[in-house]
């Protein structure tokens, strides 16, 4: 779904650790629940794909710290003069003996040169983190491979190990892949197998002919096998839902069958079938058409629905003539006679006003989070995680860089330009600090530093050779800093180089955020803003292409029905204007205005049927067992909790109950009989 | 009448002050110094009260530290001083017998009348590492050794 410069920055963010982060909270303050924190996190941690998420104890990064002590934090003095070594010693010297509390002296540091009140952002409770008021919190990271079935073991076993406690809450992004995909799957496996009884029994009971329905079960399993086959082929990764929606459209393959069989072309073998055809054309090219949007669901439901339609096609008109097939009398309502009749003007102005108005009222809907199962649970979870952890309301930012030191410099005027950011590579010293740094070192002359403690030190009482080793070359003078990317990574920050740039992240406060994408070197994480941007791509090319089937359709339309062009035509703007009515109160995502399509693309067909000069009652009965039969296949799919899957559902609910309106209630332009019938 | 007695006692003992002995041994003075005192456990709070050679007393809460002595009352924050609440919480953690509050702090080795505590990388610049010596079930000595040569030693007196 996303292309170019997005996904590659999509599978980037995807790499770094918040998204990988794991996180356990137990309820309560009290000793007994962080005891009850730490057994749960032995267990774990001795799975081998969960690492506990310890920064602060990460050895590397500690001695890095102390290493550039001197330089990572503020200084208490700047220039020599303000430092009065024997003042301060006697000062330490009197804190040491009288104090109550124990006086710690640091041996690198005795005068206290180094600012060390660091205002602590985490928060702590007997020396563990906590989260807000809740309880004790474990902050671990999963490092399992991104497959899904190693995401569905590694859910499991955590599961397996949680569900033996009570009140602990537990959240992962990797949740959601894992309980969507479940909860997707078991909806899809639901809907199939209700589509296909519906089906089985409507048809059964329309058609009381168990034979013709037997040959029926076989073709359209082989035309769904077909589409499958081939789209497997060229889409590795084929959507469940692409395979849904293709279970639905052999509800649409049947309409051929239906005509057909309804004619007597099986029992009396009266040669090829025009109106089918011209039918079948006009629904393939339209899909062909869709077929071009770059947008992979599209197109591998176009490919799936051109390749089963294409099947089914061939078994109905050229093999079932050949298959012995008697007729037997469906199931009808005799003399069906409508309450009222409308007038075809009088729906073509309607539905003409409803769309130009809809111009204006109509909403749509380009996120593309909304297609999937909305996992309240989880939602909520995740809500709560969050807002105990402050990070409710930061968004995601990678940072580029062309070195580490670039990056580390990049990331650093990011943290100015927000406070309250959490970017995580500002922490570290950059090769510019070191040498503003080293230039406040050598004015602060640490050698007379050095001398004046020697002198003073046993004077104010202090043993001989203590502070020997204080000051020393190696504390005022670490390594200039060259990082390698292992080194970054061995103090548990997230890094990943690509190409030539080096790219880390950061979490940035949303009032910021516009600030800081206008920088040169920061690009938006989000996958939400990512797909978007591609969606919004997509959107274009469906206008375009819906655009051009439209006109495809309503070129054929004229060419075939000509006189009756109009009464065609309102089969097309009619349900287009109820989808539209719809979307003044529902907001339309790209499946709604997808399906939008291809109910104008099918509503062709009933266009073209009923375009026929002797409109008998057998070609209504066909149409009618048609549209009934899309409505139950494409129907059922408002039963789904996934978003995709029901607006599909009710777009189709829509046209097709629009269309059947028509038929029912419009008026005709030629006066036919419904009771003559053709034997 | 008996029932209530125990109850009393066992309430009492729960609460029961353990009185020590306090030697800081300063390496950059070289001098030592000793002070005597009993602590006990207020709910969750620690309480030190230093009796020879002057009456002072510590009391660790669970977010600060306050010293009272010669009347005058301070208070320190963890937040401002997180290295104050450290001994806090290992000598709760001690009294309590319950290491899991100091797992973040230390690595726990248990031998059968001794358990050692080695230092994490969090705390390496303060504490090197603590020694805790057991007779029997209670706790005879707890030796500190500090980053800076220091030592502090905590003896049970009964």
């Amino acid at each position: 779904m996303l292309t170019g410069e997005d996904k590659k920055f999509y599978n980037i963010s995807e790499k770094f650790s918040y998204v990988k982060t794991f996180l356990v909270a137990v309820e309560g303050l009290e000793t007994k629940d962080l005891k009850k924190l730490k057994k749960i996190k032995d267990e774990l941690s001795a799975n081998s794909e969960i690492e506990v998420n310890n920064q602060l104890n990460n050895k590397k990064y500690q001695e890095f710290k102390e290493q550039y002590k001197l330089y990572l934090n503020d200084l208490n003095y700047e220039t020599n003069n303000q430092i009065d070594v024997k003042e301060q010693l006697s000062t330490i010297h009197k804190e040491m003996i009288s104090s109550t509390f124990y006086y710690n002296i640091n041996l690198n540091d005795p005068l206290n040169i180094i600012n060390t009140d660091i205002k602590s952002q985490i928060k702590l409770k007997n020396g563990n983190l906590i989260l807000g008021d809740f309880g004790y919190l474990s902050v671990f990271s999963i490092t399992s491979k991104t497959d899904e079935k190693s995401r569905i073991k590694i859910y499991n076993e955590i599961e397996e190990i949680l569900k033996k406690y009570e009140k602990v809450k537990a959240f992962s992004t990797i949740f959601f892949y894992v309980e969507n995909s479940r909860k997707i799957q078991s909806d899809v496996r639901l809907i199939i197998m209700s589509s296909m009884l519906i089906l089985g029994i409507l048809y059964l009971l329309i058609l009381r002919n168990l034979y013709l329905f037997f040959n029926i079960a076989i073709t359209l399993v082989t035309s769904v096998i077909f589409g499958q086959i081939v789209v497997t082929h060229f889409f590795p990764q084929t959507s469940i839902i692409a395979l849904v929606f293709s279970t639905a459209i052999t509800s649409v393959s049947i309409d051929y069958m239906f005509h057909h069989y309804l004619h007597n072309y099986y029992n009396k073998r009266l040669g090829f079938n025009k109106s089918v055809f011209y039918g079948f054309v006009t629904t393939i090219t339209a899909f062909l058409l869709i077929s071009l949007i770059n947008f992979p669901l599209i197109e591998q439901i176009s490919i799936f629905t051109i390749i089963s339609l294409c099947v089914a096609y061939v078994h109905f008109s050229f093999i079932y003539p050949y298959l012995g097939i008697k007729h037997k009398e469906p199931y009808s309502k005799e003399n069906y006679k409508s309450p009222f009749i409308v007038k075809g003007h009088k729906i073509i102005v309607f539905s003409v006003i409803i769309i130009i108005v809809s111009l204006f009222y109509v909403n749509f809907d380009f996120n593309i989070k909304n297609l999937d199962y909305q996992n309240k649970h989880l939602l909520t979870l995740q809500k709560f995680f969050k807002s105990n952890l402050n990070q409710n309301k930061k968004i995601a930012v990678l940072i580029t860089g062309t070195t580490i030191d670039t990056l580390i410099t990049n990331s650093k005027i990011v943290k100015k330009l927000d406070e309250k950011a959490t970017v995580p590579l500002a922490s570290l010293l950059s090769q510019k600090e070191y040498i503003k740094r080293l230039q406040v070192i050598q004015q602060l002359n640490f050698a007379k530093v050095k001398t004046d403690i020697k002198d003073s030190s046993t004077l104010v009482g202090f043993k001989d050779t203590y502070f020997k080793n204080s000051y020393n070359d190696t504390f005022l003078y670490p390594p200039y800093p060259q990082y390698t990317q292992d080194m970054i990574k061995g103090y548990g920050f997230d890094l990943v180089l690509d190409n030539k740039n080096f790219i880390t992240y950061a979490m940035v406060t949303p009032d910021k955020l516009q600030e800081i994408l206008n920088l040169s070197f920061t690009k938006s994480a989000q996958s939400k803003v990512l797909f978007e941007n591609s969606l919004k791509k997509v959107y274009n090319e469906l206008l375009l292409f819906g655009g051009l089937t439209l006109l495809l359709i309503i070129s054929i339309l004229a060419i075939v029905t000509k006189r009756r062009f109009l009464q065609a035509f309102s089969y097309i703007l009619f349900p287009a204007s109820l989808v539209l009515l719809y979307g003044w109160f529902v907001p339309l995502n790209i499946m709604h205005i997808f399906m939008g399509f291809v109910i104008l693309a099918i509503g062709i067909d009933y266009g073209i049927y009923m375009n026929e000069p002797t409109l008998s009652h057998n070609t209504t009965l066909a149409i009618i067992y048609s549209l009934i039969s899309t409505f139950a296949g494409f129907g059922v799919l408002i039963i789904s909790d996934i978003n995709s899957l029901f607006s599909i559902g009710i777009t189709a609910v829509i046209g097709v109950a629009g269309i059947l309106f028509l038929l029912v209630f419009q008026k005709r332009i030629k006066k036919e009989h419904n009771k003559k019938r053709i034997n | 009448m008996r029932f209530i007695i125990l109850l009393i006692f066992l309430y009492l003992s729960m609460f029961a002050d353990m009185n020590f002995k306090e030697t800081r041994y300063m390496a950059a003075l070289d001098f030592e110094k000793s002070k005597y005192g009993n602590l006990h456990m207020d709910n969750e709070n620690l309480i030190i009260n230093y009796t020879k050679p002057i009456q002072e007393t510590i009391s660790y809460y669970n977010d600060k530290i306050t010293v009272l002595a010669k009347d005058k009352l301070d208070e320190y924050s963890f937040q401002e001083h997180p290295n104050a609440q450290y001994l806090g919480l290992i000598l709760k953690a001690i009294l309590n017998n319950n290491y899991a509050t100091v797992d973040e702090l230390f690595e726990i080795k248990k031998e059968k009348q001794e358990i050692q505590l080695k230092a994490k990388p969090i705390i390496y610049s303060y504490i090197e590492s603590i020694n805790i010596i057991k007779h029997k079930k209670s706790i005879k000595n707890i030796i500190i050794y500090m980053t800076n040569k220091d030592k502090i030693t905590i003896e049970t007196i009964n």
